[in-house]
C-alpha cells in the first residue's frame, strides 16, 4: 500500500489535498483560468480604464461639491444653476465629443443619456446604397432608410455602442431609430451584430418577417435565405420573439432557426470568425484601425481620415477609409507583444514590438515600447548596441516623455555593456542634470561614486 | 522596509522589478499606453487570484475590474521594492475581501452545508486541459464553502505560494490568526475533497 492509499486502496484526503495544491498552483504567463479571447480581454480593459478615469473625474466633482459644501448655501446654489445652464447648453448644441478632460466627459455623457440615437456608415466595399443612390463612408443614416451591401460589405456603427456588419447581397431597413427603440430590419442576407455589453441606451433589436431578436450587450447575427430564418449567438444572450409564445432565451454559442423549436450549437470555427469580426468593428468605432477579413479581398485596413461635411471630427463619430492592406493595430500590436513577454519569449517579444514601431510609429504604444523592447533586448537578449538604439531613439523623440529617465539609464547600462565608459559616464551625468528627482538620479549617483573608486 | 531589490545594483545586476517599477510610475502619470501595458500584464494573475478568494463568486468579473481600477489607481505607490505580483496579490486579495464583506452586510448569507452544494457533475473534458481547467472551478466552488479570511490565506498559499509572514502582511491579520485560518481551511478543503467522487476519480486516473 503507497502513502497516498489508505487501506481500501483509496486516496487519502492528504494526497488529495496535495494534487489540489500542484493543481492550484499559479505560475504567470501558464494558462491556468480559462483563456479571454482579444475581444473580452480589450472590452474588460477598456471598461477599466474608463472606469478608473471616470473614478478620477467623479474624485474631482467630489472635492468640488466640498469646496461648495464650505463656502455656504448661497454659493453652491449659484454653483449648481451654473452648472444646469452649461448642460443645457451642451445637450442643445455641441455635439458629442471625446473625453479630454473629466469635467467635458461627465457633461457628454449626460448629453448622451438623453440624446436620439445616431447611425452613420462606418465603412464599405462594393457599391452600398440607399434607396438606390450611392452610399458613402460617414453617411448619416435615417429611420426609414433600406439599404443593400449589394457585392460588398457594409458596416455601421449605432451611437450608443452598436456596432452592424452586413454580409454581401443583404438588404436591410432601419425601422426605428429613436430614444424608445433602435429596430433593424433585415429583408435578406446577414448581419452580424456587436452589441457593447455596457451602453446604455434605447433597447436593440434585429427583425425578419419570423420574428425579432433582442439583446443587451452580445454578440450575434441574423440571417434570412431560402432555408429560414437564423440567428446565432456568439457572446452573451439574445431573446427571440417568434410567434410561438413567450420569447425564448439562445445562449452562448448556439443557434436557433425563428419559428422552430430547439437551438443547435454554432460551430466554432464560425464563433471565433464572428468575435474577431466584433473586435475589429469595436476598434473601428472607437476611431482605430482594424482590420477585417473580407470574402473578395483578404483583408482591408480601416482607417480613419478626415470627415465628411456635416459629420461631427471627434472620437466615435469619425468615418474610415477602406484600404488593402493586413496591418494590425497598435493596441492589438502591443497586446501580442505582452503576450510573448508573459509567455518568456524573449525573441517573440522581441519581434512584436519592431512590428508596432514599424508599423506604427508615431502612436502612444509604439513610443513605449521603444522603452520596452530596448529592456528587453539588454536583459534578455544580450544586444546592447541594439537597445540603445531603441533607448535613444526613445530619447530623441520624448526628451520630457514619462520613461524618459528609465530610457537614459537603459542608455547607461548598454553603454557600459559595449565598454564605453566616457560615454557612461556622461550619460550617468545627464541624469543627473536632466531627471534630478528621478529613482534613476540615485543609481545614477551610485553608478557614478562605483566608477571612481574604480 | 528596504531590501536588496531596492538598493541600486553594480551595472552587472540591475534592480530586478527595474521594469515593472518604470510601468507603474508610467502608468500613474495617466500615460494611457502604459496603463494598458501594465493591466494587460496583471490581469489574467488578478483573475486567478480573485476566482479562489471570492469562492468562483457571480460577483468576480465585478470584483477583477475594481482591482484593475485599485491597481491603476496605485500605481504611483509601487515603489519597485518588493515584486509587482506580490503588489497585484495584496490589492486583489484585499478588494475581494472587502466587496465579500461589503455584500454581507447587504443580503444574509446562508451558509453551505456539506451534501448540499455538491459542485454539479463534470463532463470529462476530451483534452487534459480543458480537464485541469474544469477541476480548478471545482475547487474554486470548494473552497467557496469556506470563510472568506480563510479562503484568502488558502489562496494566497496554496495558489501563490506566500509563507506565514507574507499573508500577515497582505491581509493585515496576525501571525497566528494566519497560521489558524490556514490550518483550519485546508483541513475543511480536505474533508470536502475525500468526498467529491469526480475530482477523486480524476485524481486516482492519474490524469492531472
Amino acid at each position: 500500500m503507497s502513502d497516498s492509499k489508505n487501506e481500501d486502496g483509496k486516496v487519502t484526503g492528504e494526497a488529495l489535498a496535495h494534487a489540489a495544491e500542484t493543481l492550484l498552483r499559479y505560475e504567470d504567463g501558464r494558462p491556468h483560468l480559462e483563456p479571454l479571447d482579444d475581444l473580452a480581454r480589450r472590452r474588460l480593459l477598456d471598461g477599466v480604464l474608463a472606469r478608473a478615469a471616470s473614478a478620477t473625474s467623479g474624485g474631482a466633482e467630489d472635492r468640488r461639491r466640498a469646496r461648495i459644501r464650505g463656502a455656504g448655501l448661497a454659493v453652491a446654489l449659484a454653483a449648481s444653476l451654473a452648472a444646469i445652464v452649461a448642460t443645457a447648453i451642451v445637450t442643445g448644441r455641441t455635439p458629442p465629443s471625446p473625453p479630454t478632460s473629466p469635467p467635458k466627459a461627465a457633461l457628454a455623457s449626460r448629453a448622451v443619456a438623453v440624446k436620439a440615437p445616431s447611425a452613420r456608415v462606418l465603412l464599405s466595399s462594393g457599391s452600398p446604397t440607399r434607396e438606390g443612390a450611392p452610399l458613402s463612408l460617414g453617411d448619416r443614416l435615417a429611420a426609414g432608410d433600406t439599404l443593400t451591401a449589394a457585392d460588398g460589405r457594409l458596416a455601421l456603427g449605432i451611437d450608443p455602442g452598436i456596432c452592424l456588419l452586413a454580409e454581401p447581397g443583404s438588404r436591410l431597413r432601419l425601422g426605428r431609430l429613436d430614444t424608445g427603440a433602435v429596430e433593424v430590419l433585415l429583408e435578406d442576407g446577414e448581419v452580424l451584430a456587436s452589441v457593447d455589453p455596457g451602453r446604455r441606451g434605447p433597447r436593440f433589436s434585429v427583425a425578419t418577417p419570423a420574428g425579432r431578436v433582442t439583446v443587451r450587450g452580445t454578440v450575434f447575427a441574423v440571417s434570412r435565405d431560402a432555408s429560414g430564418d437564423r440567428v446565432e449567438v456568439f457572446r452573451g444572450e439574445v431573446a427571440v420573439d417568434d410567434g410561438a409564445g413567450e420569447a425564448r432565451a439562445v445562449g452562448e454559442r448556439s443557434a436557433a432557426v425563428l419559428g422552430r423549436p430547439g437551438t443547435s450549437p454554432v460551430l466554432a470555427e464560425r464563433a471565433r470568425g464572428a468575435l474577431d469580426l466584433a473586435l475589429a468593428l469595436d476598434i473601428l468605432f472607437s476611431g482605430g484601425e482594424a482590420t477585417i477579413p473580407v470574402a473578395s479581398i483578404p483583408h482591408m485596413r480601416l482607417t480613419p481620415e478626415a470627415p465628411a461635411a456635416g459629420v461631427a471630427a471627434a472620437g466615435p463619430s469619425r468615418p474610415a477609409a477602406v484600404r488593402e492592406a493586413h496591418v494590425p493595430d497598435a493596441a492589438s500590436l502591443l497586446q501580442a507583444a505582452q503576450s510573448r513577454r508573459a509567455a518568456q519569449d524573449w525573441k517573440g517579444t522581441a519581434e512584436a514590438y519592431e512590428t508596432l514601431i514599424a508599423t506604427h510609429g508615431a502612436s502612444p504604444e509604439a513610443r513605449v515600447a521603444l522603452v520596452s523592447l530596448g529592456s528587453v533586448l539588454l536583459e534578455h537578449l544580450q544586444r546592447p548596441q541594439s537597445a540603445l538604439d531603441r533607448f535613444g531613439q526613445y530619447l530623441a523623440g520624448s526628451p520630457r516623455g514619462s520613461l524618459a529617465p528609465e530610457a537614459a539609464w537603459g542608455s547607461a547600462r548598454a553603454l557600459a555593456r559595449l565598454g564605453r565608459s566616457v560615454d557612461e559616464e556622461r550619460m550617468l551625468h545627464r541624469i543627473l542634470t536632466d531627471y534630478p528627482d528621478s529613482l534613476q538620479a540615485e543609481k545614477a549617483r551610485a553608478r557614478l561614486e562605483a566608477m571612481s573608486v574604480n | 522596509m528596504v531590501t536588496e531589490a531596492t538598493l541600486p545594483g553594480p551595472m552587472g545586476s540591475p534592480n530586478p522589478h527595474a521594469d515593472d517599477l518604470r510601468l507603474a510610475q508610467a502608468a500613474a502619470t495617466r500615460d494611457a499606453a502604459a496603463a494598458r501595458e501594465l493591466l494587460g500584464r496583471v490581469l489574467d494573475r488578478v483573475r486567478a487570484t480573485i476566482r479562489y478568494v471570492s469562492g468562483d463568486d457571480r460577483d468576480q468579473d465585478d470584483m477583477v475590474q475594481l482591482a484593475l481600477v485599485e491597481i491603476l489607481r496605485s500605481a504611483g505607490a509601487y515603489k519597485g521594492i518588493g515584486a509587482l505580483s506580490a503588489w497585484v496579490d495584496r490589492i486583489a486579495v484585499r478588494t475581494a475581501l472587502k466587496q465579500l464583506a461589503r455584500r454581507r452586510r447587504r443580503e444574509r448569507v446562508v451558509a453551505l452545508e456539506d451534501g448540499t452544494d455538491a459542485p454539479p457533475p463534470e463532463s470529462w473534458a476530451a483534452d487534459e486541459e480543458h480537464a485541469r481547467l474544469a477541476m480548478r472551478r471545482r475547487l474554486a466552488h470548494h473552497l467557496g464553502a469556506l470563510t472568506a479570511e480563510r479562503r484568502a490565506v488558502v489562496t494566497l498559499r496554496m495558489v501563490h505560494g506566500y509563507g506565514i509572514d507574507d499573508i500577515a502582511e497582505m491581509t493585515g491579520a496576525p501571525r497566528n490568526t494566519v497560521r489558524d485560518r490556514l490550518a483550519h481551511g485546508r483541513r475543511e478543503l480536505e474533508r470536502r475533497l475525500t468526498r467529491d467522487p469526480v475530482f477523486r476519480h480524476w485524481v486516482e486516473s492519474g490524469r492531472r
